[in-house]
């Protein structure tokens, strides 16, 4: 029986190992890309962006042995990670509504991003100001590289609706930061 | 031009001007390290509710076992506790303290909003 229990932990203490590898590379694969586009999703926030990239490898780690295998894994990550997002922007809406505005985050001793600072700040409010579903199409395909079916699984939504989201997103946007739009002049 | 070359030329300028800083090297050391901590912390120590449920359960078996006799200001033994139930575990009672147990919902206390912002968010957000 000893020597059962023995074989047993030891085998237990086997497969948590090699889990343990594989979570720890699937992060190493995922996390620059994660916390990227948190950032773009939550409107250039880095330490929010780093907050819902932890949180959503986190739900993923316990999630794991829940995971159908008819979807691919990162599928399931990023479709974690976008909610994880929605999440924040909801808790920072509520927070907002009920403290007031936030106050300013002190200095962030990481590198700045490229660019101009209020531009950025232009963009971001743009997005952030899009209903959910186009905000997320137009991250997901126009910022983030996902082919519309790519953003179809990782939102669960229909293709149709996910290039209705894209049309709608990116009209919105072209008239709120027209300035970014070279042909702005030409269609008038 | 069709719509699309012109949509084409839009999205990457909004992508020039929208990009986050990449990763370095001690910012990914970082988060590495932080994730594996908190995925380490993630077993049944990190849920004490858990350990409370279960010493409950006992509590309420030896209750049974013991005839149903109510004792009058005899201490609750509790072995884990946490912040939250600290109050209620020194002025209940052990039935009091078991149907408190049973009535707290198991769930993962990461998910959702705080307690306290819930049904405020529920009143915010019935526009959304």
């Amino acid at each position: 029986m000893q020597a059962f229990v023995t074989n047993f932990d030891d085998a237990v203490r086997n497969v948590d190992a090699a889990r343990a590898e594989e979570f720890a590379a699937f992060v190493t694969a995922h996390r620059d890309r994660a916390v990227g586009m948190a950032w773009r999703l939550v409107g250039g926030d880095a330490a929010a962006a780093e907050d819902v990239a932890q949180e959503a490898f986190l739900k993923a780690h316990r999630g794991l042995a829940s995971f159908r295998a008819d979807a691919k894994l990162s599928t399931w990550f990023y479709r974690i990670l976008v909610n994880e997002a929605q999440r924040h922007l909801r808790w920072r809406w509520v927070r907002q509504r009920v403290a007031g505005e936030m106050p300013e985050h002190p200095a962030d001793p990481r590198p700045e991003p490229i660019g101009d600072p209020a531009l950025r700040d232009r963009i971001a409010k743009s997005v952030g100001a899009l209903p959910r579903g186009q905000r997320e199409a137009f991250v997901l395909v126009h910022l983030e590289g996902f082919t519309l079916s790519e953003a179809a699984a990782i939102t669960g939504r229909a293709l149709g609706t996910i290039k209705s989201h894209l049309h709608r997103a990116t009209g919105k946007l072209r008239e709120a930061l027209a300035d970014l739009d070279p042909n702005a002049g030409a269609t008038q | 031009m069709s719509d699309r070359h012109d949509d084409d030329a839009f999205v990457r300028n909004v992508a020039a001007h929208y990009t986050p800083p990449p990763m370095t090297a001690s910012q990914r050391t970082r988060f590495d390290a932080r994730l594996e901590e908190r995925t380490q912390r993630g077993g049944l120590g990190a849920r004490p509710w858990i350990a409370a449920a279960a010493v409950a359960a006992v509590a309420a078996l030896f209750f049974l076992q013991s005839g149903g006799v109510a004792p009058v200001n005899q201490p609750t033994p509790i072995a884990h506790v946490d912040e939250n139930d600290a109050a209620l575990a020194e002025s209940a009672t052990p039935e009091e303290w078991i149907v408190a147990m049973g009535s707290t919902s198991i769930g993962d206390a990461d998910d959702g909003l705080p307690v306290d912002y819930v049904a405020i968010s529920d009143l915010l957000l019935a526009g959304e």
